[in-house]
């Protein structure tokens, strides 16, 4: 048995690779909230006043966020509105969400709910019947800019002055790598603690309170605190090259603890530098069907679902 | 010693040396644990825990379902 180094009292549960550390139970979950309400005073996330929408979906990641935000708000005098987005996956989503059902019940808190259905007129189960008609995309990339899409809404629409979703440390290193390899630069300005464009209108800037905890961190948080989540992978799932740097990242760390975390501060350095040079914003319009904040004429949502409403009849193809 | 290993739901046993730590079978098994959590007995575990004869050991893959 490991004693945890900490308090070292009690018998160490969890090896903090990165840290040199061994944590007990309450250790670990004392470690976990500190890191999240350092983030939040580092980049000046929630502050006193704040009416925070928290995207959550009943799995590990918004789980940790909404446990740990009841916390934090508690503290600094913040509102905190739970947002669940139903994409429409049958026996994926729904299995979730009695899981966000179940923790907000816990936490006395209100789930709102909106589905795509109602913002797009489209579920994905839908999406994915509709899309080999039409040009065929990944699942995912319809349901990343639906789901952009339908937070902001309902953030917007419940006068939300944020929205903190549960991007972690692994989500962060897997973008910026992603951006990297993509080489796509620009799009590096609108990603960080705080990402979105910023003072626009019908746009609730999105935080990060999660950003300088793991994925890992997320889910050993969850079973110490006994939250109810939902671990299952969606069946749509097909953005097979951020898996390829999920399991890239997941063996560079595991040889060399902390890279995860060097990769953030990295680009957060690098992105100091680039906001002295800034790109220009001047050229964003609003959707003139939806109104949302666009670089062209319409949103990449209205440009996807007018493509789904224009798919023609006939034979599916079976691809996933 | 023998020890009960199970992951995704399959379930089965393990030969192992007396003395051997969680974090050996994860290593025969050839899993990462960056992609997931070690339980014994049903009990978060550190991984350098050495096993007794019987034990049971889950490994519960987190890399998805954000
Ligand atoms: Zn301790």
């Amino acid at each position: 048995m490991v004693t945890c180094t900490k308090c070292k009292k009690r018998d160490a549960v969890v090896d903090l690779g990165y840290t040199g550390s061994d944590l007990c139970s309450p250790c670990f979950i004392a470690y976990f909230e500190h890191r999240v309400f350092k983030t939040n005073r580092e980049f000046k996330l929630i502050q006193h006043g704040d009416k925070i929408g928290v995207g959550v979906s009943g799995g590990k990641d918004s789980a940790a966020l909404l446990f740990v935000l009841t916390k934090l708000t508690k503290h600094v005098g913040a509102q905190l509105i739970p947002i669940l987005i139903d994409e429409g996956i049958t026996g994926y989503r729904d299995k979730a969400a009695e899981k966000a059902q179940a923790l907000c019940d816990k936490l006395g808190l209100t789930l709102h709910r909106l589905s795509y259905k109602k913002v797009f007129g489209i579920s994905m189960d839908e999406t994915v019947k509709k899309r080999d008609k039409v040009k065929w995309r990944g699942a995912c990339s319809y349901c990343g800019v639906f789901r952009k899409h339908a937070l902001n809404k309902a953030a917007f629409d419940l006068g939300c002055d944020k929205l903190a979703i549960g991007h972690n440390a692994d989500d962060m290193a897997q973008t910026i790598l992603m951006n990297f390899l993509k080489s796509e630069p620009a799009r590096f300005m609108r990603f960080g603690a705080f990402s979105g464009i910023t003072e626009r209108d019908k746009f609730v800037m999105r935080i990060k309170p999660l950003m300088y905890v793991t994925e890992r961190e997320c889910a050993i948080y969850c079973t110490l605190r006994d939250l109810p989540f939902h671990l299952q992978e969606c069946p749509y799932s097909s953005d097979s090259f951020r898996g390829e740097l999920k399991d890239f990242l997941n063996s560079v760390e595991e040889k060399h603890p902390g890279s995860k975390f060097n990769i953030i501060k990295s680009f957060l350095s690098l992105k100091e530098l680039m906001v002295a040079a800034p790109v220009s914003e001047k050229e964003l319009k609003h959707c003139a069907k939806c109104g949302t904040p666009c670089s062209g004429e319409n949103c990449k949502a209205c440009l996807l679902t007018e493509e789904l409403k224009n798919a023609p009849q006939g034979q599916l193809k079976n691809r996933k | 010693m023998k020890v009960i290993f199970s992951l995704d739901g399959k379930t089965k046993e393990i030969q192992t040396k007396t003395g051997a730590t969680l974090a050996d079978i994860l290593k025969a098994e050839k899993i990462n644990l960056q992609t997931g959590l070690i339980k014994l007995n049903g009990k978060l575990t550190h991984p350098t825990t050495e096993l007794k004869d019987g034990d049971k050991l889950e490994f519960v893959n987190i890399i998805y379902g954000g």
